[in-house]
């Protein structure tokens, strides 16, 4: 396997598109966190003007959530470079390569979800590292790390990667059963589409938004998690009594909460994993 | 004899949807042997490869390599294989140095990667000139992309190689250098060789052997020797009595036709022929020979025009 990396590692290298994106999430980090500076400063001069006491709304940790979050500009440049680095391969005929270099299938498809990995968390070190150490640079009044204490930023952080995490999977595996370029993006963006549209749905239909069902869905889970004071303890509940919607809080839905993204995320990965490894597997290769 | 093989294929068979692409095919390649797997389009020479590859999964039937049958063994025993199927998998955006750097790597010959070796490979196929060359495969000639296509598949020293239509785009020149590189590979490292063609008479002159595949059937499998012994020569005779000629050469078992010139099918030994019409006080007015070619074999073979 790792002779297979080796070789995936020396074409990315040289995969223009892989540093245009790289260049694009650290240039986005910095502009965003001197941006935020900017016009934290400018409350802050407005705030000291009238002679007020200045407290920041905004984070890094919140700003950092608003690029990281599976519909933002992170996580879907990611998709394109892994989309557009193993399509070519699939649309060439060079996938069986690697076959014929005396690797199994499953060898072969694990490879290729390890690796969109390794893609994956460069593009989010590229973001993540000039981010921090620019924003460090910045007075701690004006831009705190976060306004939330660790546990809860170190929640949101979880839910945030773990909905990230299951992309590449369903995108892989895809683009390895289908062994087709349109088809590949037709299916994955078909999925992603039909996903997002019941998580909108479940989350705000007042029909059907139980928040016990939207909770299973990255709109809701990125919604708690990308909010600037997330309360993951509480949810709300909608309820049709006497003919009228009636809303309540309900607490004691951290644990639920977490659970229930870990196991979709989980569930994602697993069903198309191994559906796309099974079918890998079987079929007849171009 | 039967661990001398290093391909055998038992009844495969390769049915897409309801089409058989292949019917029970049952051949055997020995060690040092250069098979010219021989078909017009369509007739099932890819999906061998394919399926001989592991690219394909045949729908029944059982092939070995090296004389392993076990499938799950393939994997490994690629390690000692190269193919070229339909055309060179090549990374179009990288340099052909880079594409060898890459099949290299794969293979997990890293110090080969420092060493002379990429270059000598591109010497190998006649691409010296472009080690230092930043230009990419995408830009290449169909020609440059076959001859970088055999490079890659000699990388590893491949104890077999297998080529589907290797000289495909290429000019006759490069074709005969193609051709030199196999046979001294076969030769030098006894490299077995399987390799479908459409240019017959270029196949003619380096296979070793012979498998006629049509309509997913081997028709027929044949050493070079016995192709040499069952094409013959074809003679064309004129004599003072070719009604006398005729009947005397019918009876000593000839295929002859008389059309005011004796012609006479598949002969093994022509002074035989010439032998017995003098024998009978012949005078021979007119002689050719005619050598038949694999080409005529094949058609013969297929029953007549058919395109190859």
């Amino acid at each position: 396997m790792f002779k297979l990396f080796k070789s995936y590692w020396f074409r990315l290298k040289r995969f223009p598109f892989f540093w245009v994106a790289i260049g694009i999430v650290a240039f986005v980090a910095i502009a965003c966190v001197s941006i935020a500076t900017t016009i934290s400063y400018y409350s802050y001069t407005q705030t000291q003007s009238i002679g007020e006491a200045y407290t920041s709304s905004i984070s890094l940790t919140y700003l950092s959530y608003q690029f990281l979050t599976p519909n933002s500009l992170v996580p879907i440049l990611v998709l394109l470079v892994i989309a557009i680095f193993f399509l070519r391969d699939v649309q060439h005929g060079v996938y069986r390569n690697q076959l014929l270099s005396g690797f199994s299938r499953t060898q072969v498809y694990l490879g290729t979800i390890l690796f969109s990995y390794f893609i994956f968390l460069t593009i989010f070190a590229a973001f993540l590292i000039p981010f921090y150490v620019v924003g460090a640079c910045m007075p701690r009044n004006l831009l705190p790390i976060s306004i939330l204490d660790g546990q809860t930023s170190a929640l949101s952080y979880l839910i945030i990667l773990i909905s990230d995490l299951a992309l590449p999977v369903i995108l892989d595996s895809v683009i390895l059963m289908t062994q087709n370029r349109g088809a590949s993006i037709g299916i994955f963006f078909g999925i992603y589409f039909l996903v997002s549209m019941i998580g909108l749905i479940t989350t705000f239909s007042s029909v059907y938004g139980y928040y016990q069902l939207a909770e299973f869905f990255t709109n809701y889970q990125i919604s708690k998690a990308s909010s600037i004071v997330p309360n993951f303890d509480t949810a709300i509940k909608i309820e049709l009594v006497d003919g009228v919607y009636q809303s309540s809080s309900v607490t004691g839905r951290t644990i639920p909460l977490i659970l229930k993204t870990v196991f979709t995320k989980v569930f994602y990965m697993a069903a198309f994993g191994v559906v796309g490894g099974v079918v890998y597997n079987r079929r007849s290769l171009r | 004899m039967e661990n001398d093989y290093i391909i055998t294929t038992d009844n495969l068979t390769k049915a897409y949807n309801k089409s058989l692409a292949l019917d029970r095919v049952s051949i055997g390649i020995h060690k040092g042997e250069i098979l010219g797997l021989v078909g017009k389009n369509g007739a099932g020479k890819t999906t061998l490869i394919r399926i001989l590859s592991g690219i394909v999964k045949p729908t029944s039937g059982t092939f070995s390599l090296f004389g392993d049958k076990d499938p799950k063994h393939l994997p490994s025993l690629l390690k000692n294989a190269s193919c070229m199927i339909e055309h060179p998998a090549l990374y179009d955006e990288l340099s052909g140095k880079d594409n060898l750097i890459a099949t290299c790597l794969i293979k997990g010959m890293d110090k080969e990667v420092k060493s002379g070796y990429i270059q000598d490979r591109l010497n190998f196929v006649g691409l010296g000139a472009l080690y230092n060359s930043t230009k990419k495969v995408k830009d290449y000639s169909l020609g440059m992309k076959q001859r970088l296509g055999i490079a890659m598949a000699t990388i590893g020293d491949p104890k077999l190689m297998m080529l589907d239509e290797p000289t495909n785009g290429l000019d006759p020149q490069g074709i005969k250098e193609i051709r030199d590189l196999l046979v001294n590979l076969n030769k030098e490292k006894g490299v077995t060789i399987l390799i479908s063609s459409h240019i017959l008479p270029e196949l003619s002159k380096f296979a070793t052997s012979y498998a006629f595949i049509d309509k997913g059937h081997i028709l027929k499998s044949i050493s070079e020797f016995e192709l040499e012994k069952e094409v013959g020569k074809d003679l064309m005779i004129q004599t003072n009595d070719n009604a006398k000629a005729f009947s005397l050469l019918s009876s000593k078992g000839y295929s002859v036709t008389n059309d005011g010139v004796i012609y006479i099918k598949k002969v093994d030994d022509s002074a035989a022929v010439l032998n017995i019409l003098n024998t009978n006080h012949l005078t021979i007015n007119f002689f050719k020979e005619k050598d038949n070619t694999l080409e005529d074999y094949y058609m013969n073979l297929l029953g007549g025009n058919k395109n190859v």
